[in-house]
């Protein structure tokens, strides 16, 4: 009796001794895990998408607004947009800040939102995911396949920290979203001699005519 | 809107360069504030008036002319002939696209490109069926002798729009007048007096690239408010990754990548040296900088003007 319970608990020590061993050979850098979750968060994503795309029991327009709501929630729309304005949100005023992120928002659901709403699942691979040392950002690659052309690479980049992960910038075939349109805006500010309101105004007539758009 | 072209486009790019260099004495004066450089340089388009004049003409030619035709291709060709024939056309490519692989010093490539032609042709039915592709997993790449300049470490000159070709850079132009010398099969076709031949296969070429990019270009017209600055932006970053052979560079945004200079981050550093893919480089620095603007720890990265777009 005694003997057994005496080996059980060698057994006992040696079952922790081993998996306190296995947990640090398995306790990944933070990098890894950082670029795990990216990952896993981009996997849900499009397993979200694609059952809400495939929902037969709501109406198109029902589909196309969950999904662009799905794409609001998912894309970090302020942090992009300051980007986006460079070095003219520092100057911009309260109140020009306020609606060029409202118009901001409207004009990337608006854009990106149909170009994935053709999404299907089953032509929607991962291919891999890096995160850079000490930074909460991912790069997670992924590709779309089409029937008749050549697959589309897509890197999404993934900012985040305990569980909340945002996309941050979208690249198709090496071109970024963010780098692309902060070079348009900065040339519609310029061509309004630099004043904030062009662009404003633009931003405004474009996301009017995108909404009558039957897209 | 072409992103890339070969043969008998060389000589109009020439035509069009030295037409572009007559226009640089009525270039935009260089901005003294350091933002607005930053930006200017990053633009690299000290000829934007005269550019935007031609891509006008490019854009009205394109929608009466060459869009109506690429879309009747599209309509009227079947998708299995749309893709032999661009096989065809890729298979032609080859001699073009060996030479410059060994110019930038990348011999598995090299190699990979001398047995999808030697398959191709032969297997693939003198290329209208991507043989080495489906049997052998020897995918398609393309090099052209800009890219070749641009390892080399030659500079891009400055944003050019030309005369039905559309965006491109000197150097960029430079390297398909190059790569027209290296192509044999126009000179062949001329020497077997298939006068024809040459502007056939460029008009082709050119229709069937037009077809292709149909839909992604309908959706940019759509959705941009500068379609001039937007087109500049995309072939800056195709260019770029052309270069760099699809690895992630640095162009690309790294979301965090942010200085004190609030405007330095305007100039993309230099890709890393590997031309791999999927490689673990990730192209940001990674000391966390308090910035202002931002109210948070960012990762800085001293920025470095790049040459290789």
């Amino acid at each position: 009796m005694s003997r057994a319970v005496a080996r059980s608990g060698v057994f006992f020590s040696l079952a922790v001794v081993a998996s306190v061993a296995l947990l640090t050979l398995i306790a990944p850098a933070r990098a890894d895990d950082m670029a795990r979750n990216a990952e896993r968060f981009v996997a849900e994503l499009a397993e979200r998408a694609s059952a809400l795309l495939s929902d037969e029991a709501a109406t198109p327009a029902e589909r196309r607004d969950r999904f662009r709501n799905m794409f609001r929630e998912s894309f970090d729309v302020p942090e992009v947009a300051r980007f986006v304005l460079g070095r003219y949100w520092r100057r911009a005023k309260p109140e020009e800040r306020e609606e060029y992120l409202q118009l901001f928002e409207a004009l990337v659901v608006r854009t990106w939102a149909p170009r994935f709403a053709v999404y299907q699942r089953e032509r929607f691979e991962i291919v891999g995911a890096h995160a850079a040392d000490g930074a909460n950002l991912a790069r997670v690659s992924s590709e779309f396949s089409f029937p008749d052309s050549d697959p589309m690479r897509i890197d999404w980049w993934i900012e985040g920290a305990s569980n909340t992960y945002r996309i941050v910038d979208i690249v198709v075939e090496g071109v970024s979203m963010r780098v692309t349109h902060r070079s348009e805006f900065a040339s519609v500010i310029r061509t309004h001699g630099g004043r904030l309101e062009g662009l404003l105004e633009a931003l405004r007539k474009k996301t009017a005519q995108l909404n009558t758009d039957p897209q | 809107m072409t992103l890339r072209w070969n043969k008998a486009g060389g000589w109009s790019r020439i035509a069009g360069a030295a037409l572009a260099l007559m226009m640089l004495s009525a270039c935009a004066s260089v901005p003294e504030d350091p933002a607005a450089r930053a930006a200017f340089e990053e633009e690299n388009d000290p000829i934007e008036d005269f550019n935007r004049y031609i891509h006008e003409l490019n854009f009205a030619f394109d929608q009466l002319v060459f869009r109506p035709i690429a879309g009747m291709y599209r309509t009227g060709v079947p998708a299995r002939l749309r893709g032999a024939i661009r096989n065809f056309f890729d298979n032609l490519r080859a001699p073009v696209i060996f030479v410059n692989d060994l110019l930038q010093g990348e011999g598995e490539r090299a190699g990979i490109t001398l047995a999808r032609f030697l398959t191709n042709s032969t297997l693939g039915l003198v290329g209208f069926i991507d043989s080495a592709d489906m049997l052998f997993d020897l995918e398609f790449h393309d090099e052209d002798f800009g890219q070749t300049l641009a390892i080399w470490g030659a500079g891009v000159g400055f944003y050019l729009v030309l005369p039905l070709f559309g965006p491109s850079y000197p150097r960029a132009a430079f390297g398909l007048a190059v790569d027209s010398f290296i192509d044999p099969w126009d000179t062949l076709l001329r020497a077997a007096g298939v006068e024809y031949g040459p502007p056939a296969r460029t008009l082709l070429n050119a229709v069937d690239l037009r077809a292709r990019n149909i839909d992604a270009l309908d959706d940019i017209l759509r959705t941009s408010i500068d379609y001039y600055a937007t087109l500049r932006s995309l072939y800056r970053q195709r260019r770029a990754d052309e270069i760099s052979n699809g690895l992630p560079s640095a162009l690309q945004p790294a979301p965090l990548f942010r200085t004190r200079d609030e405007e330095s981050h305007l100039m993309p550093p230099r890709p890393t040296e590997s031309k791999d893919r999927r490689v673990d480089a990730t192209p940001y620095g990674t000391s966390p900088v308090f910035d202002e603007s931002v109210g948070a720890d960012v990762i800085v990265q001293r920025p470095q003007t790049s040459e290789l777009y």
